[in-house]
C-alpha cells in the first residue's frame, strides 16, 4: 500500500514537472511569437512615420517650389513684354505655360529651365525613391492673381499621393498652396512698351507720406522724378499692366510720367495728363497744370473706382492748379 | 535515481522512510533545477533576439528639434552671437527661419559660421547628455560631441531653393544701348540725266545739274567719296566739272581718270572735307561737242559718318518726296538743247495704302513745229510731237504734249499713275525737246527743281503708303553694310552676302549699278546661284537707275543663307567692280534679363557681355552709352537640400 502510496506521489510529482517544463515551452514560443509581432509593428510604425515626416515635408517644401516657380514665371513675363515689346493676352494662361513646361507661347524660357514645378516635381520624385517611396502629384490648378496692390498671389491646386513600395501603407491628399511674390523691384512694361523700350521704370511703393505742403511741392516732384507708385483703385492692377489693360481695378497702382526723361531720349510729349495709364492710353481727360512744376506737370481729375477721391485729392493739389 | 524499497525492522522502515523523503527532496531540488536551467536558457535566449532599439523619446526629440529650427525665425531669437552677424551683414534676412539660415551659410560654404550659428543655438536647448549633430546633404554643419552614442535617432526635411555654392538669392540684369555711336554710309545716288549736246570746244553745248541734298544735323561726316561716271568729252579745253558746296571742293575734267581714253568716264574720287552736315549743293557741268554729256549709271556720293544715336520710335507709316535734280541743258555753237532726267523710287512689296503723285515743272521749253524725226520706242517719230515725254515703269509714254506751254507744270495724282506702279524699283524718266541721241531744243530747257527753297515748285515724285507692321522691330539699330562686286568688269557681275546672326529682321537692300555705258540692265537676286528672280529691269534704254531696290522676299534673313545679287547688260555694256549691294538690318539694341548672379556687379557685367555681343560687332564697346536695370532676390529651384538633424544618447 505504502509502495502504491509512495508511487502515486512520485506520479504527482512528474505530472507537476511535467506541467511546468509545458509551461515553460508554452511561455518560450509565445515571447518569440510576441517579439516577431512587436518586432513587425516596430517597422510598420517607423515606415508610416518615416512617410508621414516625407509628406509633411513635402507640402511645406511645395510652397517654396510653388513661390519660386512662380516668381520666375512672373520675370519671365516681364521678359517677354520687354523683348518683344508686346503685352501678354491672357496673363494666366501664359503663367500656367511657364510655371509647369517653362516655355512662353510654346518658346522656352531660358528663366525657366531647371526651374518650374515640374522640375520640381522630378527632384522630390528622386527624394522619395531613395526612401523607397513613391510619390505622385497631379496638378488640379494654377491660379495667378492679384492679392493687394503690391503682392501677386499664386495658387496651385494639387494632389498629393504616397505610397510605399512594399505597399504598408499610402497617403493621398488634395491641397492648394498659396505664395505671394511682392511686386517691389518688378519693371512696369506699360513704360517699355509705350517707349519703344526707351524708358523702363520699376515698381517701388511711394515713400512719401504727403505731397504738397502749402505750395511746396518737393515731395510730388521727387515722387515723379523717382518713379514711385501710390495705390489707386481708378488706376489698373500689375497684372492688367501685363495685358497692356489699361482699366481700373481694386488693386490699381499708378505712377506720374518724368516727361523730362522722355524727351531726354527722344520720345515726343504728349500734351496729356502725366498719370501712366491716363498719359500712355488712349483716354484724355481734362488736365491741369500744377502751379510750381515745370511745364508739362498736369494732372487729370479722374475718381477713383469708389468715387470718394480724385487725382486731384490723391496728390493734394487742388489748391494748386 | 533509481529506488530501491527493502522490508525490514523499524528502523529499518524509519530509515527506509528517511530515504523516501530525502529523494523527494532531491528530486524537486533537480526539477527545480532543471526549471532555473531552462528559464534562464530562455532568458538568454530572448535577450538574444530583442536587440537594442531606438528609444522613442529620441526620435520624438530629433523630429521637434528640427521642426523647431524649421519654425524659429532669426528675428525671434534673443542670442548676442546671432546679433553679431546681423550687425556684421552676416545674416540679411532677419526673417529666414533658422534652418534656412544655416542653409544659406552652408551655400555660401561659410562652413565655420554656420558650425558657431547652430553651437550657439542649440547649446540651452538640448542637456548635455544627449549627443547632438546637424548635416547638411551628408555634409557635417555641427556636431556635439558627448556623450558616445548608444541609441541614435536622425529627422530629415528638404529645404529647395539651397544648393552648395550656389546663390540662394541673386540678381539679374538687363542692358540697353540708349546711345551708341554708330558708324554708318549714306549713299547719294544721282540717276542717268543729261544732256549737254554738241557745240564746239570754243561754244559747247552744257547741261548744268544742280543736286541738292540734306545729311542730318547730328552726323558726323568722316570721309566722302564720289564715284564719278559720266559720258562727256575727253578732249579740248579742260573745264571745272564737278563743283561741292559753292566751290568748296572742284574737279576738274582733267583730273578724272576716261578709263582708258574713253568718252565714258569712270573714277572713284577722295571728296573728304567737301560734305558736310545739313544742305549740300553739288553741281555737274557735262560737255560733249562730238556726241551729248550726260550721266551714266554708277554716280553717286558715299559719305561715311558716325552718329550718336539712340533706338528711335518706329511707325509704320511712310512719306518720301523724290526730288528731280534741277536741270538746264544750254545750247552751244550749234544750237541744239535738250533736257532729260530719270528717277527711281522704291514700294515694298507689302505696301498697303499706296498713294504716288508727280509735278514735272519745266522751263524754257521750246515748242517745236518743224519736220524733223526721232528714232524712237516704235520706230521714228516726229519731233513736233513730243517736245515732253514722260515714262513711267515703262518703254511706252505715260504722257507726252505737242504744245507745251514755256514753263509747262504736269502734275499726276495717284489715281492716274497707280496702274503704272510695279513693286520695287519704280524709273520715272522725263524728256524736253529731246529723246534717244535726237534734241530739237533751243536755248535752255530745264527741269526745274529747287527743293530747298521752293519744294512746293519743284519738280518730283512724292509716295506714301503704309506697311502691315513697323518698319523696324521695337527696340532694334539699323546697321546698314555695303559690299563690292568687286574681281573685273564684265557684262554679267554676281556677289553673295550674309545677314549676320544677330539680324533680328532686315532692312531695304539695294544693289549700285555702276557701268561706263549702259543700255538695259537687269537685275536678278535670291538665294540660289545663279539667282533667277529678275527684281528689276529698264523700262527703256538709258533707264537704268544707280540705284536698284531688291524686295526682302527674294532673300534669307538666315545667316547660313548666301543671298546673291547678278547684274547683267543686254548690250554687253560692262558692269564695273565697283558696283555694290547695299543692305541693312536690324538688330536688338538691347539684352533682357538672364542667369541668376550672386552680386549685383556679376548681373551688370553679364548685361554688358551680352548687350556687347549682340551690337559690339557693329558699335565699337567705348561708344556705348549703357543703361542697366537690376532685379535682387530672384530665388533658383537649387536642390533640394537634405537637412539632417541626428540625436543620441
Amino acid at each position: 500500500m505504502a509502495l502504491r502510496f509512495t508511487y502515486g506521489k512520485k506520479g504527482v510529482f512528474f505530472t507537476f514537472v511535467a506541467c511546468i517544463f509545458l509551461s515553460l515551452l508554452i511561455f518560450s514560443t509565445s515571447v518569440g511569437h510576441n517579439y516577431e509581432l512587436r518586432q513587425k509593428s516596430f517597422v510598420m510604425e517607423t515606415r508610416v512615420d518615416t512617410m508621414n515626416h516625407f509628406v509633411s515635408d513635402v507640402e511645406e517644401d511645395i510652397e517654396r517650389a510653388a513661390y519660386i516657380a512662380g516668381f520666375r514665371s512672373l520675370i519671365s513675363l516681364v521678359e517677354h513684354v520687354i523683348s518683344t515689346g508686346e503685352y501678354i493676352s491672357d496673363v494666366n494662361s501664359s503663367f500656367n505655360e511657364l510655371f509647369l513646361n517653362g516655355t512662353i507661347d510654346g518658346t522656352n524660357s531660358s528663366f525657366l529651365v531647371n526651374n518650374t514645378f515640374v522640375d520640381w516635381i522630378d527632384k522630390i520624385d528622386d527624394e522619395a525613391s531613395k526612401i523607397n517611396l513613391i510619390i505622385n502629384f497631379s496638378i488640379n490648378n494654377i491660379s495667378v492673381t492679384q492679392a493687394d496692390p503690391w503682392r501677386i498671389k499664386i495658387d496651385v491646386g494639387v494632389g498629393i499621393n504616397v505610397s510605399d513600395e512594399e505597399e504598408i501603407s499610402s497617403w493621398n491628399k488634395n491641397k492648394v498652396i498659396t505664395s505671394y511674390v511682392e511686386l517691389d523691384g518688378f519693371e512696369d512694361p506699360i513704360y517699355v512698351v509705350e517707349t519703344n523700350g526707351l524708358v523702363d521704370n520699376t515698381v517701388r511703393r511711394t515713400n512719401f507720406s504727403y505731397f504738397v505742403s502749402g505750395t511746396d511741392i518737393s515731395n510730388l516732384l521727387e515722387h515723379t522724378y523717382g518713379g514711385y507708385y501710390i495705390e489707386f483703385t481708378g488706376a489698373p492692377s500689375y497684372l492688367m499692366r501685363l495685358e497692356g489693360d489699361f482699366g481700373s481695378s481694386a488693386y490699381g497702382i499708378e505712377s506720374l510720367v518724368d516727361i523730362a526723361e522722355l524727351m531726354s531720349k527722344g520720345i515726343s510729349a504728349k500734351d496729356k495728363s502725366i498719370v501712366d495709364y491716363i498719359y500712355f492710353g488712349s483716354n484724355n481727360p481734362t488736365k491741369y497744370h500744377v502751379s510750381g512744376a515745370p511745364s508739362w506737370f498736369k494732372l487729370d481729375n479722374s475718381s477713383n473706382a469708389e468715387n470718394n477721391q480724385t487725382h486731384l485729392d490723391l496728390y493734394e493739389v487742388n489748391g494748386l492748379i | 535515481m533509481a529506488v530501491r524499497y527493502r522490508k525490514g525492522s523499524g528502523n529499518n522502515v524509519s530509515w527506509s522512510f528517511f530515504c523516501l523523503q530525502k529523494k523527494g527532496f532531491f528530486f524537486t531540488v533537480d526539477a527545480l533545477l532543471a526549471a532555473s536551467i531552462l528559464l534562464g536558457g530562455l532568458i538568454i535566449l530572448s535577450s538574444n533576439y530583442i536587440s537594442t532599439q531606438p528609444t522613442i523619446h529620441l526620435n520624438y526629440l530629433s523630429q521637434d528639434i528640427i521642426n523647431c529650427l524649421d519654425t524659429l525665425k532669426i528675428n525671434e531669437l534673443n542670442n548676442s552671437y546671432v546679433d553679431g552677424l546681423i550687425a556684421n551683414g552676416n545674416i540679411t534676412d532677419t526673417n529666414n527661419s533658422i534652418l534656412q539660415q544655416v542653409g544659406e551659410f552652408w551655400a555660401a560654404e561659410k562652413f565655420e559660421i554656420a558650425r558657431m550659428f547652430m553651437g550657439n543655438i542649440t547649446e540651452d536647448i538640448l542637456p548635455d547628455r544627449y549627443g547632438f549633430g546637424m548635416w547638411i546633404s551628408e555634409d557635417l554643419i555641427y556636431q556635439r560631441d558627448n556623450p558616445p552614442p548608444s541609441s541614435r535617432s536622425s529627422a530629415r526635411k528638404l529645404i529647395s531653393g539651397i544648393e552648395k555654392k550656389k546663390p540662394v538669392k541673386g540678381f539679374i540684369s538687363k542692358a540697353r544701348a540708349n546711345n551708341f555711336i554708330k558708324v554708318g554710309t549714306e549713299v547719294i545716288s544721282f540717276s542717268p540725266e543729261g544732256a549737254g549736246w554738241e557745240g564746239d570746244f570754243s561754244n559747247p553745248g552744257e547741261v548744268v545739274i544742280q543736286k541738292y541734298f540734306e545729311l542730318p544735323a547730328n552726323i558726323n561726316v568722316t570721309n566722302s567719296t564720289f564715284y564719278v561716271s559720266l559720258h562727256m568729252e575727253d578732249d579740248g579745253p579742260d573745264w571745272q566739272v564737278i563743283n561741292i558746296n559753292n566751290g568748296l571742293c572742284t574737279i576738274n575734267r582733267d583730273q578724272i581718270d576716261f578709263f582708258g581714253g574713253e568718252e565714258g568716264t569712270f573714277d572713284i574720287i577722295n571728296i573728304a572735307g567737301c560734305i558736310h552736315n545739313g544742305t549740300n549743293k553739288v553741281t555737274l557741268r557735262l560737255r560733249n561737242p562730238g556726241y551729248n554729256g550726260h550721266i551714266h549709271p554708277g554716280m553717286l556720293i558715299k559719305v561715311d559718318y558716325n552718329i550718336n544715336e539712340s533706338t528711335q520710335t518706329y511707325n509704320n507709316t511712310f512719306s518720301k518726296r523724290y526730288y528731280f535734280d534741277n536741270l538746264t541743258s544750254n545750247e552751244g555753237s550749234t544750237h541744239q538743247s535738250g533736257a532729260w532726267a530719270s528717277l527711281p523710287f522704291y514700294i515694298p512689296e507689302d505696301a498697303v495704302n499706296i498713294s504716288v503723285s508727280m509735278r514735272i515743272a519745266g522751263k524754257n521749253i521750246r515748242n517745236y513745229t518743224g519736220s524733223g524725226t526721232f528714232s524712237s520706242w516704235s520706230g521714228w517719230k516726229y519731233m513736233r510731237d513730243y517736245d515732253y515725254i514722260l515714262f513711267v515703269n515703262g518703254g511706252s509714254p505715260f504722257a507726252s504734249s505737242a504744245n507745251p506751254a514755256a514753263n509747262p507744270v504736269y502734275s499726276y495724282n495717284s489715281s492716274q499713275i497707280s496702274s503704272k506702279l510695279v513693286d520695287g524699283t519704280n524709273v520715272v524718266s522725263v524728256y524736253f525737246n529731246n529723246y534717244g541721241d535726237s534734241s530739237w531744243g533751243g536755248g535752255h530747257p530745264q527741269i526745274y527743281s529747287d527743293p530747298i527753297n521752293y519744294p512746293n515748285n519743284s519738280s518730283y515724285v512724292e509716295v506714301n503708303y503704309s506697311l502691315p507692321q513697323a518698319v523696324a522691330p521695337y527696340g532694334s539699330i539699323k546697321i546698314t553694310h555695303f559690299k563690292e562686286f568687286g574681281g573685273s568688269a564684265n557684262w554679267l557681275k554676281e556677289t553673295s552676302f550674309k545677314f549676320p546672326q544677330q539680324a533680328i529682321e532686315m532692312g531695304d537692300v539695294f544693289t549700285h549699278i555702276v557701268q561706263q555705258y549702259s543700255y538695259i540692265v537687269d537685275v536678278r537676286a535670291d538665294t540660289y546661284t545663279p539667282p533667277s528672280h529678275l527684281v528689276f529691269t529698264s523700262p527703256s534704254s538709258r533707264a537704268v537707275p544707280t540705284t536698284v531696290f531688291i524686295p526682302g522676299s527674294v532673300l534669307d534673313l538666315s545667316s547660313t543663307a548666301n543671298n546673291y545679287v547678278r547684274v547683267s547688260d543686254r548690250n554687253y555694256n560692262e558692269i564695273l567692280p565697283e558696283t555694290s549691294v547695299e543692305y541693312s538690318f536690324y538688330v536688338p539694341s538691347f539684352v533682357g534679363y538672364r542667369n541668376v548672379f550672386a552680386t549685383q556687379n556679376e548681373a551688370e557685367t553679364d548685361a554688358l557681355s551680352r548687350l556687347n555681343q549682340t551690337v559690339g560687332v557693329f558699335v565699337s564697346a567705348e561708344n556705348l552709352v549703357v543703361e542697366s536695370s537690376e532685379m535682387r532676390d530672384v530665388p533658383t529651384m537649387w536642390g533640394p537640400a537634405v537637412m539632417e538633424v541626428r540625436v543620441w544618447h
